[in-house]
């Protein structure tokens, strides 16, 4: 019997992926205190990323971005201050900081779950407008050529008029 | 314009081109005709007038009419013939007659088609002189013009040989040498025959029996074929005996009659009889009226027996003669002609005689001929199981291979077939006879069994089996209407439509369709299936390229097919504006208008149409309703705007089933938005922060 085992190998992850983590542990791991204090900070871009169970997967992103504005300011302060670790937790420990990352954060959850609610309803309103055009365009076409045009139309019709 | 180059001008048009794309009505048009002034004379070509309320029932026969006429230049009194159709007159021949210049042949003035006076249609006139008063064998009479033996050559045989010269030059035969056709001028002792006219029927068309060959005059008239000169001169012999014997010693009899005569005693013992005769003379009618064609004399003969020449005396025919009669119908029979004769003409007692296979014994019994044996084997072969009518016919052809096939009502040689058909068409006929004729391939048996004597036998079978092509082919221009104008080159458009016209080419047949419109006359369809097939046999290049189109179910492109001949025809021919038979193409022409699928351009093509009608110029109505370029512009924006429709089908759908999906339509998309605008104010808030970090702080 002839065929081909096929052995269950997991995908394995590109070179370059492997290198550019490989760099941004070894990054983190020198700026140990920036680590510190920017994963502090970035706490709910992190818990945003890992519950967002849509398919496109956008909330980390949403959310960080936003959260990455809020954290931009504590880290300024801890390289001024000199970048030590002990520097990097006094940061952490304000309220001041936390507050401001995380209301940064939140905004960007409010974008996140008011903005395709708008985009949504323009997009059913241009819909409605397409399909009137579209219904006012075949009524032309067919006063134009007659009803055939619509009994002949080729099911599978190119993908653009040219 | 002379008559002649006119003739000329009419046959050179079917096969030439006349050159450019517009229509001018020619000064001088050949396709002219001549309509009758109100005192119901007719002025033909300007030279001859005729009266048509003066008949000449003397120079009348059978469908052929003949009037008083007078030349208008010189005054002296002529003769007019109108020319039956259905007897083929031979217009192609009219050029070469009147070059001919021969003292002895009656003279042709003049011929056209006029508008004939009192019926409303057209006749094809033929204005000859006068002939004298005297004929050969004047009608009704039993004695001919007296003629002393001594005096006969020079008045009888020489001017009449001088003409068969005259015509063999120029590949004519005259076809109508008859004692009532030949007129004689000059008086008593000083007689010259001049030979009567032989253009208004085909070749022979008027002969009756006694003028014809043994095998011929078995054919019907129309039959007998175009003949050669060796026939000329057989006529020519029964004439010179009639004028020996003082008249018609067969007068009284009828055709059948004849024809066993000149079985049983010959043609020159059928006429003759047991009259003495000088010796030069007898000789003469033993040459041309020998039975036996190959010993029968030419032209060269006849020549040099005038110039003195003493030829070698012919022997008598021999027919084949039975030790023992057969019995037909209580009648005893010696010979195979009669008998097959006979046979042909009685065809339930024929096939009763062939299940009783007594005449296979008889002939075996009777005649040692190895190839009546043959013949016979071949077809005892092939007569099993087929039609009866069929039977018969093949075993006249194998008791006598000279004779013409006959089949039911027939007898019909093959290059006669074409004259016989076109007459019984013309008289409205049943042709049915015709048609099984050829599809039973009667005239490949008759070819296969003498075709080392018949002179292009490969070719007369291919042409049949041609016929026998079209026949099969039932759509318009092919069937027996192709096949009438394939063999007969001088029959006029047999179409119902247009019996009052007289239709020698496509240009005529136009004209009498703008005719009939003016007249009111419904149309429908403009082109039947005599008119389509005419143009395509005699003008093949006129209507062939269309009749794809205009045998199409589809009524557009039936139009436009019709319009493209019709167009094509006045193109060539230069035929004046045909406003009426415009208005009838576009009462007709909808389906044609409505090919185009822009419906825009239907309005504008249909407005354009109604005035371009009036002018009467079928090419502009051909550009409005089939330009190539429109009806293909026309076309590719309709597939252009097939795929635009399907597109927005497709469009349509595909929102219809978003917008259904409300709740969720667009929230991936607004996603998508978040995300950006977050991105943009993070990177913005970020680029901010810095900057006043470390420019302002």
């Amino acid at each position: 019997m002839s065929g081909t085992v096929q052995k269950n190998n997991p995908q394995r992850m590109p070179f370059s992926v492997r290198v550019a983590i490989f760099c941004l542990m070894v990054t983190a791991m020198l700026f140990y205190p920036t680590t510190v204090l920017f994963c502090g900070c970035m706490l709910p871009a992190f818990v945003a990323a890992l519950i967002d169970n849509k398919p496109d997967r956008t909330a980390g992103l949403t959310v960080g971005a936003m959260n990455l504005a809020g954290t931009v300011p504590a880290l300024l302060d801890l390289w001024e201050m000199g970048g030590r670790i002990d520097h990097a937790l006094a940061l952490l420990l304000q309220p001041q900081t936390l507050l401001f990352a995380y209301a940064a954060a939140a905004c960007g959850w409010v974008i996140y779950f008011q903005v395709p609610g708008v985009v949504s309803g323009v997009l059913v309103k241009r819909g409605q407008k397409r399909l009137v055009d579209i219904d006012r365009r075949q009524q032309d076409m067919i006063r134009k050529w007659g009803p055939q045009i619509a009994a002949e139309a080729p099911k599978q019709p190119p993908q653009s008029l040219g | 314009m002379r008559l002649r180059e006119k003739i000329f001008r009419i046959f050179r048009d079917y096969t030439e081109p006349a050159g450019g794309g517009q229509v001018n009505a020619p000064a001088s048009d050949h396709y002219s005709v001549t309509a009758p002034g109100n005192d119901g004379r007719i002025v033909l070509g300007g030279e001859v007038e005729i009266f048509p309320a003066k008949p000449l029932e003397a120079f009348a026969s059978f469908e052929t009419r003949a009037f008083e006429a007078r030349d208008l230049r010189e005054g002296k009194p002529l003769l007019a013939m109108t020319a039956g159709r259905s007897r083929c007159p031979r217009i192609s021949a009219v050029g070469s007659y009147q070059a001919i210049k021969t003292p002895h042949l009656l003279k042709l003035l003049t011929a056209g088609i006029t508008e004939w006076p009192s019926e409303t249609k057209q006749v094809y006139v033929f204005v000859f002189d006068m002939p004298p008063a005297r004929r050969l064998l004047p009608l009704g009479a039993a004695r001919t013009v007296r003629i002393s033996d001594d005096r006969i050559v020079a008045a009888l045989i020489q001017p009449a040989v001088s003409v068969l010269e005259e015509l063999q030059s120029i590949d004519m035969v005259h076809g109508a040498i008859t004692a009532d056709n030949i007129f004689m001028a000059g008086g008593e002792g000083s007689e010259v025959a001049i030979l009567g006219e032989c253009l208004s029927s085909a070749p022979f068309f008027r002969h009756s029996a006694v003028f014809e060959t043994i095998e011929r005059a078995m054919a019907q008239p129309g039959g007998r074929g175009t003949g050669t000169v060796k026939n000329d001169l057989y006529a020519l012999g029964i004439c010179v005996a009639m004028t020996l014997r003082g008249g018609n010693p067969l007068v009284g009899k009828s055709n059948e009659e004849i024809i066993r005569e000149k079985i049983e005693n010959g043609s020159y013992g059928a006429l003759i009889g047991s009259e003495r005769l000088p010796a030069y003379l007898s000789e003469f009618l033993r040459g041309v009226l020998h039975d036996d064609e190959s010993a029968r004399w030419g032209l060269d003969d006849a020549l040099r027996w005038l110039e003195g020449r003493r030829l070698s005396a012919k022997q008598p025919h021999n027919n084949m003669k039975a030790r023992r009669p057969f019995v037909f119908r209580d009648r005893k029979y010696w010979d195979l002609r009669s008998l097959a004769m006979s046979l042909a003409a009685h065809i339930s007692d024929t096939v009763g005689l062939i299940e009783k296979d007594n005449i296979d014994l008889w002939l075996k019994r009777n005649f040692e001929d190895r190839d009546l044996e043959a013949r016979l084997e071949t077809f005892w072969k092939k007569e099993d199981g087929a039609m009866r009518e069929r039977v018969v016919a093949e075993l006249s052809q194998v008791l006598d291979p000279y004779a013409p096939v006959r089949f039911k009502d027939l007898a019909v040689f093959p290059d006669g077939f074409g004259t016989a058909l076109a007459d019984a068409m013309a008289r409205g006929e049943d042709v049915q006879h015709y048609a099984e004729l050829i599809s039973l391939q009667l005239f490949n048996g008759w070819v296969n069994q003498r075709y080392e004597e018949i002179p292009d036998a490969s070719g007369i079978v291919t042409l049949f089996e041609k016929c026998r092509n079209f026949l099969a082919q039932k759509m318009p221009g092919y069937g027996i209407e192709r096949v009438v104008y394939l063999l007969n080159k001088e029959i006029v458009c047999l179409s119902p439509q247009l019996r009052d016209y007289y239709i020698l080419g496509p240009g005529h047949l136009l004209l009498a369709l703008e005719r009939l419109a003016q007249r009111g006359q419904r149309l429908e369809p403009i082109l039947d299936r005599h008119m389509i097939a005419f143009i395509s046999v005699r003008d093949p290049k006129m209507i062939d390229p269309y009749l794809g189109h205009i045998i199409s179910h589809d009524r557009g492109y039936q139009i436009i097919g019709v319009l493209r001949a019709l167009s094509a025809i006045q193109r060539r021919f230069r035929i004046q504006p045909v406003p009426a038979l415009a208005r009838i193409l576009l009462a007709q022409m909808e389906p044609a208008v409505n090919r185009f699928y822009d419906r825009d351009l239907r309005q504008e093509v249909a407005r354009r149409l109604a005035t371009a009608g009036d002018g009467g110029n079928l090419n502009n109505l051909l550009e409005i309703v089939d330009s190539a370029a429109v009806v293909q512009d026309d076309q590719m924006r309709f597939a252009q705007a097939r795929r635009e429709f399907a597109f927005l089908m497709r469009e349509r759908a595909g929102l219809e089933q978003q917008l259904s999906r409300r709740s969720t339509f667009g929230l991936a998309s607004g996603r998508q938005v978040a995300m950006l605008v977050s991105s943009v104010l993070g990177a913005a808030s970020v680029i901010l922060t810095v900057l006043y970090h470390y420019l302002w702080s």
